[in-house]
């Protein structure tokens, strides 16, 4: 059986995409779109909580490893690790930019509140969960994010992070014991109703 | 393998397993794994920290569940990616660096003196009621010959 081109290019590992990316090839770089283009879509979701932001976050993610490519150094980072740390500081920016002009309570990764009171058991708990999500700071939350949504390795997140696997663990342990905590004070709350 | 590496882990030990890896046995360090389903097999806090940790990824996974991408997002990319003269991209690549260094220290003169020019003129005032001061002090202490003795000398 003979094998497709798509096959081929499965084929090609991400660093020699990029080498063909950094010499202007928009054939390998819309390879890496449609490699990568769903894990950082769903990250960009995962943190901003909003589906347009994602979608547009994800777009500029990309556009910058189209411009930026003679930047990145093979060798030195992974190309996965190098893209998640630029759709990371695109989404701290945005969810900055958002702070900046949003009243907190209107932000997305709050929003949740509002169905709180009329909500049914198990739809409360997912509320309470992502508001606790919301309120952790920004690197256990993108810690978690990384390690169980995007089923990155606790190595690889420290990478993206920029920390070492000791200091990783230590934010996945601290958001972990915060959000069971809250899990159980809402499990709590219902037996009590 | 030593002996610590047969023994059953302590609860504490799975709870900070638990707390750094999740649930998902998959995900725990390969040495820790047979240790921590020996203190499994064994312990009912165990089990009941092990359904906790299933509870926190269940939920998890039902909060952080991520829609679908939309189809045409893939093919917007890279019509935006605008086309690249891959000869100039080289060459800007590989000569900002050294433009950039070579043109440092004549953007830190041209800094250094827009900055510094009128505190050096302040500094020059000063120096000059400096010496204007101590000029005076000199005349002070020098004592002209008086008139009479002008006379008597001459």
């Amino acid at each position: 059986m003979s094998e497709g081109p798509q096959t081929a290019a499965e084929r090609v590992d991400d660093e020699q995409l990029m080498a063909r990316v950094t010499a202007g090839d928009r054939d390998a770089f819309a390879i890496l779109v449609a490699r990568h283009l769903d894990a950082i879509h769903a990250f960009n979701y995962r943190l901003t909580r909003n589906v347009d932001d994602a979608a547009e976050l994800a777009q500029e993610t990309f556009l910058r490893v189209w411009h930026r490519a003679q930047s990145w150094r093979p060798g030195r980072v992974r190309f996965a690790t190098w893209l998640y740390r630029i759709a990371r500081n695109l989404c701290i920016d945005a969810h900055r930019r958002r702070r900046d002009t949003v009243p907190l309570e209107e932000t997305p990764l709050a929003a949740p509140s509002r169905a709180m009171e009329t909500a049914p058991a198990q739809a409360r708990l997912q509320t309470a969960l992502a508001e606790a999500l919301a309120a952790l700071p920004e690197r256990q939350r993108t810690a978690l994010v990384l390690c169980h949504s995007q089923g990155l390795s606790n190595r690889q997140a420290a990478a993206v992070l920029g920390v070492s696997v000791d200091a990783l663990e230590s934010l996945l342990a601290r958001a972990r014991r915060t959000l069971r905590r809250e899990l159980r004070d809402v499990h709590d709350d219902l037996a009590d109703e | 393998m030593n002996e610590q590496d047969e023994k059953p882990l302590a609860v504490a030990e799975l709870a900070a397993l638990l707390d750094r890896h999740g649930a998902a046995p998959a995900r725990w360090p390969t040495a820790l794994r047979p240790r921590a389903e020996a203190l499994l097999a064994a312990s009912a806090d165990a089990r009941a920290a092990l359904r906790a940790a299933q509870r926190l990824d269940e939920a998890l996974d039902a909060v952080l569940a991520a829609p679908p991408t939309a189809p045409a997002l893939a093919t917007r990319i890279v019509a935006r990616a605008p086309q690249r003269d891959a000869w100039l991209d080289w060459l800007t690549s590989r000569l900002w660096r050294p433009v950039s260094l070579a043109c440092a220290p004549l953007l830190l003169g041209f800094a250094v003196g827009a900055v510094a020019q009128p505190e050096s003129l302040g500094l020059e005032a000063a120096l000059e009621d400096r010496a204007l001061a101590a000029f005076e002090t000199d005349l002070a202490d020098y004592e002209l010959p008086s008139e009479q003795a002008m006379g008597e000398n001459g």
